[in-house]
């Protein structure tokens, strides 16, 4: 018998042992109050469409400033192009 | 079960007094220490009532406080995983004498022997094979508790064998 079959035999009598017995329904109860319940999957997505929304305000805002340094008829069209697509 | 879902602390607590039996039997796989084991079991309540909102109600209740409960408890080894102690060099002779009797004793000797035995592995490791092991879930099961893949818990099994296998050689 291999040393792994000794294992798997021993942790078959390992299976059996009982855990202690525990109350700890009153500690509980006494921590929940104290916590926040995450709230179903709404918040992650308001938190994404915060960011996007941000980012795309951002882009815009630096295509402006990029577009008057170099060319401002391009700028112009492109200004354009991006508030359209915001 | 409604008023749970909805946040309420009294009714969560119901919930806890029927449940806790087995989440103490569950969580006594993640350690042996008494007053681990109580933080434990409280963590995974704890855990499992910031998570309700995650429940979706589709299968039963016990099945995904179960999978709560290995996440606490998979959690716990890696906070302790930084404080291991080296391993040991005898580890192959705690399987020594070690007879498969039916007495508590005997059981609880067995239990000891194979905690300290699977202490020796990694976090990842461990929980693969407490789980296979010492539980008998199935593969599909391993994936569903942990959030793995079966692929990965396969993988994962594989490995963690080997790595036991090398741990009780001689």
């Amino acid at each position: 018998m291999t040393r792994l079959e000794d294992f798997e035999k021993l942790a078959a009598v390992a299976r059996r042992e009982p855990a202690p017995a525990l109350d700890v329904a009153a500690a509980v109860g006494q921590r929940l109050p104290l916590l926040e319940r995450t709230r179903p999957d709404a918040l992650p997505w308001v938190a994404a469409l915060a960011c996007v929304s941000a980012a795309a305000v951002l882009g815009y805002l630096g295509l402006q400033a990029w577009t008057a340094l170099t060319d401002p008829s391009l700028g112009s069209a492109l200004s354009m192009t991006a508030w359209w697509l915001l | 079960m409604r008023l749970s879902l909805e946040g309420d602390p009294e009714a969560f607590t119901g919930l806890v007094r029927r449940h806790q039996a087995e989440v103490a039997r569950w969580m006594w796989r993640f350690t042996r220490d008494r007053e681990d084991h109580v933080e434990l079991v409280q963590e995974a309540f704890i855990g499992a009532f910031t998570s309700l909102g995650t429940y979706r109600g589709r299968g039963p209740f016990c099945r995904w406080l179960r999978a709560i409960a290995v996440r606490t408890g998979y959690a716990f080894w890696r906070r302790r995983d930084r404080q291991r102690a080296e391993p040991r060099e005898d580890i192959a002779h705690l399987l020594d004498g070690q007879a498969q009797e039916d007495s508590p004793e005997a059981v609880v000797t067995a239990a000891e022997a194979v905690h300290e035995t699977l202490a020796q592995l990694r976090p990842r490791d461990r929980l693969v094979l407490t789980l296979m092991y010492l539980e008998e879930h199935s593969v599909a099961e391993v994936a569903d508790l942990t959030g793995w893949s079966e692929t990965m818990v396969k993988v994962q099994a594989w490995r963690a064998k080997r790595k036991l296998r090398k741990l009780l050689a001689p």
